[in-house]
Order: structure tokens, then sequence, then C-alpha cells
């Protein structure tokens, strides 16, 4: 094979999605020049750990890696799913390795029954509460209705986390279109406040001052307590709150902030920065709920979280139109709408609207159909 | 949307999203500009470069305290009633 079959790229940013949009496609790629102007040359400790991930759920994939690690060809298999077990490691919060999954797993051979272990919350990555809460539903509106479960068997705080989630999602055929533009009105607002390893009363604080603010717009606001004990509490203390706005045409908009025990990073190894020190649970709960108002303002049907699985998961539908609402593109959706013409060969309509300063993306979708599993 | 209405004046979105250049490129294209000058015998040692939150691979967005509004402010609070099906709808 000569190397101009490959789809290049260079830079260690936007891997995941690279690899992803990979497998789903089957087309090779070549990435290069991964950190290789830093002291810390090549893939970094996460991004070998999502590799290994790929190598579990995929089947038939190959990896070439160059000795200083700055350099990656991946031919994808195909999505073989199964039942796995993995330790998603510290480096990185399991959303990190969950949220692409969640795009692979509708296409494999056999439903994926998947075992992570590792961060389940950080202000890093999508914590397992929203992608719970807020990224699985959206699945129902492309055509995944049913068998798709979540679930938090044990919380790991960062830094030394120790939590455990499930993961079952079923296989399908194709994904449905969607047209999904009306943003609706709050109806109601839901949320976790998690703690563990802390006293009950970290996350009772936290829920307070959300919810004595919240009910100034609307009534039904419900903040949920998960407190967590013994076997169940992970490796480090840590408390947090996630925040869930649903309108009534079925959008969500989300919000979340955890407490992060401040390290002294003494040998510096990790690149994985801290990005909030609360002095209070009070603090961290205006902070969440700060975000969450901010999130409600900029409006959309689809909120900032879900941005890119709703783009990804667009694409993938029949040749059909999709349409969805957002508020403004993110950095990493701009280089996906990119990497997806670079893969599919589509490009989205993308049309603001000044009438409440939201953007309309639309697309035809690629035909894409599961062509892993016989079905009959 | 905050930067709305200036991307409204410039181009439109579709162009600064598939005629625009991929960040990482962007990015090196500015380091090189700082070198540009110095005698190639000796390079310069780059400063140790802080971790911003930019180059982390993440779909969650952070944004920092600075950028997110005031919400203590009354008004504010009340900006947003329209969004509630306890508003009047009038907005």
């Amino acid at each position: 094979m000569s190397g101009s079959n490959y789809i290049k790229f260079s830079g260690h940013q936007f891997i995941t999605q690279r690899l992803v949009l990979s497998t789903l496609t089957g087309k090779p790629i070549k990435i290069d020049k991964i950190r290789s102007e830093e002291d810390n040359p090549g893939l970094q400790e996460h991004e070998a750990a999502f590799l290994h991930l790929l190598e579990q759920v995929t089947n038939g994939s190959s990896f070439d890696i160059n000795y200083s690690g700055t350099s990656l060809i991946y031919k994808p298999g195909i999505i073989s799913g199964g039942k796995i077990n993995f330790d998603c490691g510290n480096s990185r919060a399991i959303g990190y390795f969950l949220e692409p999954l969640i795009v692979l797993a509708p296409f494999a051979k056999n439903p994926i029954n998947i075992t992570l272990h590792g961060i389940t919350n950080d202000n890093l990555d999508t914590s397992v509460d929203l992608i719970r809460t807020v990224l699985l539903p959206q699945l129902k509106r492309f055509g995944i209705e049913s068998g798709i479960e979540l679930k938090i068997v044990k919380r790991g705080a960062p830094p030394n986390g120790g939590g455990e989630v499930k993961f079952n999602c079923p296989i399908v055929k194709q994904l449905k279109p969607v047209q999904y533009i009306d943003e609706g009105k709050i109806k109601r607002i839901r949320g976790i406040a998690y703690a563990t390893r802390v006293s009950p009363q970290m996350a009772n604080r936290v829920t307070e001052v959300a919810r004595s603010q919240l009910t100034h717009y609307i009534p039904d606001v419900y903040i949920y307590t998960d407190v967590y004990k013994g076997a169940e509490s992970g490796n480090s203390p840590g408390y947090g709150l996630s925040l869930v706005a649903e309108t009534t045409t079925g959008a969500l908009l989300s919000a979340e902030c955890c407490f992060e025990k401040q390290t002294s990073n003494e040998n510096n190894e990790s690149e994985k920065p801290v990005i909030f020190n609360f002095e209070t649970p009070e603090d961290l709960g205006k902070q969440a709920l700060k975000y969450l108002l901010t999130e409600i303002r900029k409006g959309g049907s689809v909120d900032t979280l879900s941005q890119w699985i709703n783009i990804i998961l667009m694409v993938l539908t029949p040749e059909d139109v999709s349409k969805i609402r957002i508020s403004k593109l993110t950095k990493v959706s701009i280089q996906l709408l990119r990497d997806i013409r670079s893969f599919f060969g589509i490009t989205y309509k993308i049309k603001p609207d000044p009438e409440n300063q939201t953007v309309l993306l639309t697309c035809v979708g690629s035909g894409f159909t599961n062509t892993n599993k016989k079905f009959t | 949307a905050a930067n709305f209405k200036d991307v409204k004046r410039k181009k439109n979105l579709m162009q600064i999203v598939y005629d625009g250049t991929d960040s990482e490129e962007e990015e090196s294209e500015s380091e090189e500009e700082d070198n540009g000058d110095d005698d190639e015998l000796f390079v310069k040692v780059k400063p140790q470069k802080k971790v911003s939150k930019d180059i982390m691979d993440t779909s969650k967005l952070i944004v920092l305290n600075d950028e997110l509004e005031d919400w203590s402010d009354e008004d504010m609070i009340e900006s947003l009633r329209y969004r509630f099906i306890t508003g009047d709808g009038n907005n």
C-alpha cells in the first residue's frame, strides 16, 4: 500500500475524534507531529490508553507508532463490540474514553457491554452524570430507542479515581435523520449533587445554593443527592453538582462543576491543569449555577456540551436532511466539521439565525449503515 | 453567541469554518514568527509553555470566570425569565 491512501493529519489535538471517524469510515489515517516540538514528545498516557481501548473494541485494527511516539498510522478494523473491561487510568476522566465510544457502539458487530474504571467526575471531561442524563437521551432522536444504559457503580473523584461505570448499547442497522430546531421553553430543572468520601453535608450545601436561585424562575426544581460510602466511594474525596434544564420540546441544557483537590505537582508529569479551586461548597454551587444560566441564555435545541455528538450522528444518518439549532460553534465542533468533510466529503450548511442569535446546522446524511452486523 | 455580531459582519460562518486553517497550523505559524528574526545558530529557548485549556482535547467547554456574566445582578436574572414557561412569552 502506498502512503497516499492515508488521510493525513498533524498534531496531538483532536486525536480521538479522528480515530473515531477513521474507525467509522474504515479509512486509514496517519497523524504526525504529535508534540514533536515539546519537551515531552509523542503520545501521552491518556492517548495511548485510548488506543488500547480502540484495540479492544475493534477487531483487525493495526496501530503503527514510531519510536518517539510522534507519529501514528492507524488502519481500522471492524467494530466488534462485546463484553469489555477497561481501566482508563487517572490521566483523564472516564468521559474522555466513553464519549467516543458512544458513537462507535451502535455500529458494532455485537452490542457493547463495557465496564470502565477511573475518574467519574472532573472539570475537564464530561462527567458520567451528564453523559447519562444529557448525551445518551439524545440518541433516541436518532432512533436508538431502548437498551441504552449507563450505570454508575462506584464514584471516582480526582486525583486517584477508583470509580466504575457500566455502559450497554444496542446495535442498529441505521440511524434516523433528525430535524430538531424548536428550542422550547424551560419547564423543569434536574440536578445531581454527589459526595464521596466527604460529609454528605457537602452535597446538601451545594444543592441549597443552586436550588434557592433556580426556584426563583420555576418551581419544578429537583436536585438529587447522591452520597457514596464504603466500597462504592473510590479512592479520593470529592463532591460536585451537575444541572440540566429541560424544555417543553425536550431540549437539554446542561452545566456542571466539581471539587478538585489541589495536588502538589512536584514532578509535573501531567499536563492536566487544575481548573477550579473552590473554597466552599457554596462557591461550587454558585459556579455551576452561573454556567447553567449562561447556557440557558445562549439557547439552542442542542446545548454546547452536546454539539459534537449531534454533529457526528447527523452525518451518519440515511441520505436525508438533518437540522439542529445550536448556540455558538465551539473550537472542537469547528474542527469536527472540517474533519467530517475530510472523511465523508460532506459539508454542513451553517446559517446564523439573527432572531435569537443561534446557529442552524443542516446536512444531508451520508447514507451510513452498520455493515458489521448481519441483519436478517 | 458573544462573537456572533462580529462574525456576521466579516464573513459568513461557512467560510469561517471551511475556509479557515486548522487550529494546529495557526499555532505553529505564530511560533515561527517569533523565531523568525533570530540567528539560526542560536535557537531561542522557548519558555516552558503553560498548559492552557485551549489545547486540551475535550468536548466540555471550559469558560473562565471572567468570561461569565455577573448573575448576581437583578436585571440580569430577570432578563432570562422569558426562556422559562413561567415567563410571559412576549419576548
